[in-house]
């Protein structure tokens, strides 16, 4: 006779029970939270990348123009405006001195709304008479702007300016392809006279085949003129030329 | 003659000793089964946030390097300024100056220096470059970011 009581069949049922109870609790303590943990930690990568995909496209945005230009005495004024249409933000001013190589760092806080514009004067009286300037303007999301009027040099009268005279130069090249070249203007005391100490150097890249660069000087005189190509240190063209020049300085280039 | 052991007698054993034996049995696989996942769980879940937490450090950092200043006069003097412009604190772990695409000289910090946010720090060091040379300075972070920036020596 088989027994088919309430006790006897529920025992088998049991274990089985059991069985099941930890299958849940472990899906329900372990694979869920699991799952839902990844998830969040997927949706904290993706709201960061997009965060910084943001800040990286208001970057690219962001645009001011920069002029220094010397006033009365001893200062420089330097007037900055914003071009793009965002808020700019002007955490530095760099005032560098190319004679001396010092820095002059000018911590400011300018807040720029689109459209508006900001004229900020630096005292430069502890600069020494002949020094030549680069100004450039940082912003806060990490920009560096160059003054466009880049190189200012303070005169042996004690007042700054523009550089005055300018060695022309045009680079004729050979060969399609953009190439780079860095032109150094040495200033001397005599046309085979020793180096004064002022020296001024522009890079410069070509279009089409042809490069030209225009080197700011103090003043009439002579100027040792190198030219070099890029990732060389020897120059490949050298001359000492007398300012004022009245037509470019054309130099063929015929290397690689 | 039939041996009347206690191993040999099945009938020896209840069904309710049996059924307990059972649960046991299961109750004991199933608490080691959910003790093993629980903690292969945790150890997953540990190891992805460390993983994921770093690259999001990594993307929240950006830095640049401001400016440059070579003193050949002086004692062949380079001083760079690197600028924390990102959402996160930077530590630098190395300088690097290359010169036509080789290492010319490298800098590395025994103790990182920490760049706060919206923070700039000058970094000063000697190295043995010539006037008219062009060089491309990287900083490098912990994180394993890195910042260029080209520079012609005066």
């Amino acid at each position: 006779m088989r027994h088919t009581g309430f006790h006897e069949r529920s025992k088998a049922g049991v274990s089985t029970l059991l069985g099941m109870l930890i299958c849940v609790s472990i899906l329900f303590s372990v694979v869920i939270p699991l799952f839902l943990y990844i998830n969040m930690m997927n949706n904290l990568y993706n709201q960061t990348f997009l965060e910084m995909t943001e800040l990286d496209q208001q970057r690219m945005m962001e645009s001011i123009t920069v002029f220094a230009y010397p006033t009365a005495g001893h200062v420089i004024s330097v007037y900055i405006r914003n071009k793009c249409v965002l808020n700019v933000n002007i955490t530095r001013i760099w005032v560098t001195d190319l004679q001396n190589k010092t820095v002059h760092l000018l911590d400011e806080s300018l807040y720029l709304t689109p459209g508006s514009y900001s004229i900020t004067p630096i005292n430069a009286s502890s600069l020494k008479l002949g020094a030549s300037v680069n100004v450039d303007v940082a912003t806060e999301r990490g920009k560096v702007y160059a003054s466009e009027t880049n190189t200012l040099y303070l005169t042996a009268k004690g007042e700054w300016e523009v550089l005055p005279y300018a060695i022309d130069i045009v680079i004729e090249g050979t060969g399609e392809g953009r190439k780079r070249y860095a032109v150094k203007a040495e200033q001397l005391d005599g046309e085979f006279g020793s180096s004064t100490g002022w020296s001024s150097a522009v890079s410069i890249s070509t279009i089409g085949r042809i490069a030209q660069a225009s080197v700011g000087v103090p003043g009439y005189g002579y100027y040792n003129l190198t030219v070099y190509r890029e990732g060389q240190s020897d120059p490949f063209f050298w001359k000492v030329v007398k300012v004022p020049l009245f037509a470019p300085l054309v130099v063929p280039d015929t290397g690689n | 003659m039939k041996r009347r052991g206690m191993w040999r007698d099945r009938r020896a054993i209840s069904p309710v000793i049996s059924s307990i034996l059972l649960c046991a049995t299961v109750l004991a696989v199933g608490a080691s089964v959910w003790s093993f996942s629980y903690n292969a769980g945790t150890m997953l879940r540990q190891n992805y946030c460390r993983e994921v937490g770093q690259r999001v450090d990594g993307l929240r950092e950006r830095f640049i390097i401001e400016n440059i200043i070579f003193n050949s006069t002086g004692n062949n003097t380079m001083r760079i300024w690197v600028y924390n412009c990102g959402t996160i604190n930077i530590k630098l772990t190395a300088i690097h100056v290359f010169r036509s695409g080789s290492v010319v000289h490298s800098e590395t910090f025994e103790e990182s220096v920490t760049i706060p946010i919206k923070g700039i720090s000058e970094i000063s060091f000697t190295t043995p470059v010539n006037s008219g040379e062009d060089l491309v300075i990287q900083a490098v972070s912990e994180r394993g970011n890195k910042a260029f920036e080209a520079y012609r020596v005066p």
